[in-house]
């Protein structure tokens, strides 16, 4: 099906579409089932050939999230900048986290809202670990520590594509060559990058190892998985 | 402002206290109601694909695992629901023919991944048939919270895979 940007933002932006893939009940089912529109892939793929595209999306999020809304209510217009911004980040373009920096501040949103902290927390993560030097093999695996308030977050990145550099990455807004796999583990309170972590890593445990002299934050090389199956969750 | 750090954690004012057996939170977020034009949208879409539903009731301010392990208050990833089976002693039965009005369904996609859950709320048996027939009560995201025959559900949610069981025995 041939579709122009105006065509896209129609459907897009269309109740139909809007109650269609809400029928998700969760951030990551949300973006599966966006990511398997029609619409959706017909946008990624103009985002790829015009490079004018992705500066459009941008305004239209904002012009969507500018809008005045009874405050009793979620955002009409929530999906659309969702799918808007999701195309931008799937795309791997540095708009995706103007958009997302544009959104956490803008009220009674929820999947962009979701979408926007998880662009902003990527970001955070490779700077945090901007001043570490080696490179991020491809097809290797990283661990990410975070310290959140009250929780402990560790996420597992694999980078997918070629091998890049930290800064790198950071230059390309941290999001471009890298992908995060959905897996992450939350603990109560701030544990020490001891024993307490590794006990509750599953299959990972066995390849990492935390030196106690890390420091949340810090961008750690795991064992290259790349020959392996996965490890049982 | 919106809350980027600790989303739904204990220290935001839009998750409420929710916690189980073991663990002293569970992340939630509550979420806004839809206008009532776009609440009815929800439910042509649904019944145009599934007619036989009986709607329960009208709302998108909670989810599937909501209404099931938080009372219909707030909106609960369903990446929580393994907490809440595991931490508040559910057993997960040998045989969905075994389900009872009160478990849990867990529907599955095909990575064995949770998508949705709800809880049975009928249970006949087809004689004729020779088989058991369940009802499932539960709450399709946005959408209306329904009573629904386990097939009948958005292909997003995959297939009822499990049923899991609070009853206590003597």
């Amino acid at each position: 099906m041939n579709y122009d940007i105006d065509h896209m933002s129609a459907e897009i932006e269309s109740l139909k579409f809007c109650v269609f893939v809400n029928q998700a009940a969760g951030l990551s089912a949300f973006k599966q089932i966006v990511a398997d529109q029609e619409v959706f892939q017909a946008l990624l793929k103009l985002l790829k050939s015009d490079t004018t595209i992705a500066n459009q999306l941008v305004k239209k999020v904002q012009s969507l999230s500018l809008l005045a809304i009874d405050d009793r209510y979620e955002h009409p217009y929530d999906t659309a900048i969702s799918v808007y911004l999701l195309a931008l980040d799937v795309a791997g373009l540095r708009q995706a986290l103007n958009a997302a920096r544009l959104l956490i501040s803008v009220q009674q949103l929820w999947w962009s809202e979701k979408l926007s902290r998880q662009i902003i927390s990527r970001f955070r993560h490779f700077s945090s670990a901007a001043d570490y030097s080696k490179t991020i093999k491809a097809k290797t695996e990283y661990i990410c520590l975070s310290n959140q308030t009250k929780t402990f977050d560790v996420i597992i990145w694999r980078n997918i594509q070629q091998t890049v550099s930290p800064n790198y990455a950071i230059a390309t807004e941290g999001y471009a060559e890298i992908s995060k796999i959905e897996l992450k583990y939350r603990f109560p309170k701030p544990y020490k990058l001891s024993k307490d972590v590794q006990d509750n890593l599953f299959g990972y445990s066995q390849h990492l190892a935390f030196p106690a002299t890390e420091q949340v934050g810090d961008m750690l090389e795991c064992k290259d998985f790349s020959k392996e199956s996965e490890p049982a969750i | 402002m919106t809350h980027i750090i600790d989303a739904g954690g204990e220290n935001d004012k839009y998750a409420i206290p929710l916690g189980t057996l073991r663990t002293s939170h569970v992340r939630n977020e509550k979420r806004l109601e839809w206008t009532k034009d776009r609440l009815q949208e929800t439910l042509n879409t649904c019944k145009s694909v599934f007619p036989d539903l009986e709607v329960r009731s009208i709302t998108a301010t909670y989810n599937c695992v909501g209404m099931v392990f938080a009372s219909r208050r707030v909106w609960v990833d369903p990446d929580e629901v393994n907490l809440f089976l595991t931490d508040d002693n559910y057993a997960k039965l040998d045989n969905l023919d075994h389900a009872q009005i009160g478990d849990v369904a867990i529907y599955k996609s095909p990575e064995g991944s949770i998508k949705h859950v709800g809880i049975i709320i009928e249970r006949k048996v087809d004689i004729k048939a020779a088989q058991i027939q369940f009802k499932i009560l539960s709450k399709w995201s946005v959408n209306p919270e329904f009573i629904h025959r386990p097939s009948e559900v958005f292909a997003s949610y995959g297939q009822l895979s499990e049923i899991w069981t609070d009853r206590k025995e003597l």
